[in-house]
């Protein structure tokens, strides 16, 4: 039985945006009065400092996350708030999100449709926020081409 | 974000590395002393690493004593501490991917007979990390904790089988001769080694510059500092003193200079137990060079990822040309800093392949650029302190002098004091530090009046591009 008090959905590919918001949406609509957090994460290289303002990255998160905003009114009329984070790896910044949000909740998605080199960079963050975090983990994998 | 572990790692790994390296460079000078010049040198790193954590603690940015130099001086003064460190960046990179081939020689002893051929593998390393540079292949803090457990625990067996087995406290002082023989310096000789024997301490950047990623910066930085190089000093005191007590100094500087730990390992002896004959050396010897091997080429990747952040930071302060920190639009790495630099630290390998002994011209580099920086970054913190008593300071070393009313860390005094006596002897003894060392500093500078004036921009003051348009001018749009 899932208690979501706060959900933390974790986008990282525009293809599930709208069907990892809905889910968190549908879960915290459930639960009632529930609060949801986006949050992409850009992965910035160690050869660059931290801080380093890749645009397009910038822009490309700011699209998901107002999508997941606008998904989440117009669908659910739920707000949800959203983050832009930079870290060196993704699983542990969304552990640190988690952790600091005192959420009960994580959402991730694995596409079966992601290149070979994107399933195990992907696979590799999976399986370390699996491991690792302190509240639930929901995953939720995409239908393959034609299913 | 990372917390003392992994920026202990991080620190261990860089400067600890330097032991397969450093401990040949300066027995070739400081002969059966070198644990005392390795010592005495180690001495100036303490200091200094007093200086960096005080000042990673009050700027937690890339940047290291460029970035002190800033706050307390003005530009030029950080550009000159920054592109001395891209020296010593680019020579950690060198010294540690030639140092590869060398240990690579137990397998394939021809690595260790041909200077050509081991400079070219150091040359293929280096290509072969400017590659995966590029792509921009992650490797998480995880594996780098892992290999230096994997290092921590290899030399401390090394340093336990050396004690047991090899410390030879007779022999050590059977080298003592004053006024210099076979096995004992000159004077001369002696701070000569001492001045080389500071290859044994790179990495203290490296550290700092993780300032930016670690969580609590101002607690977890100097802590891990710190325990680095408690760490570093433990380990170098015991082998240093091990290899001696192994081989002699004539041995060590004729055999093993290039692979010293792999002669600890050499020269383990068999052990009769319950009736076996276990041959230490055989067990150890294929350990030490597949692990020196691993940890040199992580410390060569560290030393590129840290060149091209600190080039990244200079180009964001328009103190080198946007275009050298452009940043490649599929793989989103400055693509053009890794392959400058890259190539450069290849053209330091250059002079192996016309004769052996690049290790030791690398070090008298490294020396004339790690001399001048840390100097900058002693005097950066002292006019700090005068400049801005009240700024507060998470982390400030025990001892102080006061000053016209300031409290002036006596570390820092004593570090800057002592490391630009070490550059002026590198300027007045290492002709091959001194004449590139002051190709590179002029070369820099031209380049950085040269794009400031061209962009009308005065050459002390600070200009920060907003990182937005930076990044466009850098790099553009990649997707």
């Amino acid at each position: 039985m899932i208690e979501a008090s706060r959900i933390l959905v974790a986008l990282k590919d525009p293809d599930q945006v709208e069907e990892l918001t809905a889910l968190a949406c549908m879960l915290a609509q459930a639960g009632k009065g529930k609060e949801i957090h986006a949050l992409h994460v850009i992965q910035i290289p160690r050869s660059l400092p931290l801080e380093t303002e890749l645009t397009a990255e910038i822009d490309a998160g700011e699209a998901m996350l107002a999508r997941a905003q606008t998904v989440a009114e117009e669908r659910f009329n739920l707000e949800i708030r959203t983050e832009l984070l930079q870290a060196r790896e993704a699983a542990p910044a969304i552990l640190e999100e988690a952790k600091e949000k005192g959420v009960a909740l994580i959402i991730l998605g694995y596409n079966r449709r992601w290149r070979f080199g994107d399933r195990l960079l992907n696979a590799t963050t999976l399986e370390y926020v699996v491991r690792h975090a302190s509240c639930q983990v929901l995953l939720s994998v995409s239908p393959t081409k034609g299913a | 974000m990372l917390g003392v572990p992994a920026l202990y790692s991080i620190g261990y790994g860089n400067v600890g590395s330097s032991i397969y390296y450093a401990l040949g460079i300066t027995a070739v000078y400081a002969l059966g002393a070198t644990p005392i010049a390795l010592m005495g040198a180690g001495v100036f790193f303490v200091f200094t690493a007093a200086t960096y954590a005080e000042g990673a603690a009050l700027f937690p940015e890339a940047g290291g004593s460029s970035s002190f130099a800033r706050r307390a001086f003005n530009e030029l003064w950080s550009f000159i501490a920054g592109w001395s460190l891209m020296l010593d960046y680019m020579v950690t990179m060198a010294i540690s991917a030639v140092t590869v081939p060398f240990y690579l020689a137990y397998f394939f002893p021809l690595l260790k007979e041909s200077n050509v051929a081991s400079t070219l593998v150091g040359m293929g390393v280096m290509a072969f990390l400017m590659v995966l540079n590029i792509v921009g292949v992650r490797e998480t803090s995880r594996f780098n904790i892992f290999w230096v457990i994997l290092d921590l625990v290899t030399q401390a067996l090394l340093v336990v089988l050396g004690i047991i087995f090899l410390l030879n406290f007779p022999k050590l002082l059977s080298y003592v001769k004053w006024g210099g023989s076979e096995d004992w310096p000159t004077l001369g000789s002696f701070i000569y080694g001492i001045s080389i024997s500071m290859i044994a301490y790179t990495g203290l950047e490296s550290v700092c510059q993780m300032a930016e990623e670690a969580r609590e910066p101002e607690r977890m930085v100097p802590r891990s500092l710190m325990w680095a190089v408690v760490t570093v000093l433990i380990m170098y005191a015991f082998i240093s003193v091990i290899a001696l007590s192994a081989m002699t100094p004539a041995q060590l500087v004729n055999e093993w200079s290039n692979d010293p730990v792999a002669g600890i390992a050499h020269f383990l002896p068999d052990v009769h137990l319950a009736g076996l004959t276990i041959s230490l050396s055989r067990i150890v010897a294929p350990w030490v060079a597949l692990l020196a091997a691993s940890i040199l080429l992580i410390a060569s990747n560290a030393g590129l990822l840290g060149i091209s952040r600190l080039a990244f930071s200079l180009g964001q302060h328009q103190q080198l040309p946007a275009f050298m920190v452009r940043i490649h639009p599929k793989f989103r790495t400055p693509y053009i800093a890794i392959i400058a630099f890259s190539a450069a630290a290849i053209l330091l390998l250059t002079p192996g392949l016309l004769a052996p002994g690049i290790l030791l011209k690398l070090g008298d580099l490294y020396s004339f650029g790690a001399m001048l920086a840390f100097t900058i970054a002693h005097a950066s913190i002292i006019a700090l302190r005068v400049k801005a008593p009240d700024l507060p300071r998470p982390f400030a070393p025990w001892g102080n002098l006061r000053w016209r009313g300031s409290r002036i860390p006596v570390s820092a005094v004593l570090g800057m004091l002592g490391t630009f006596a070490v550059w002026l002897i590198v300027i007045a003894t290492h002709p091959w530090g001194r004449t590139v060392g002051f190709i590179w500093l002029a070369g820099g500078i031209a380049i950085y009046i040269f794009y400031r004036r061209r962009r009308g921009l005065s050459l002390t003051l600070t200009v920060k591009a907003p990182a937005p348009a930076f990044v466009e001018e850098a790099g553009g749009h990649g997707r």
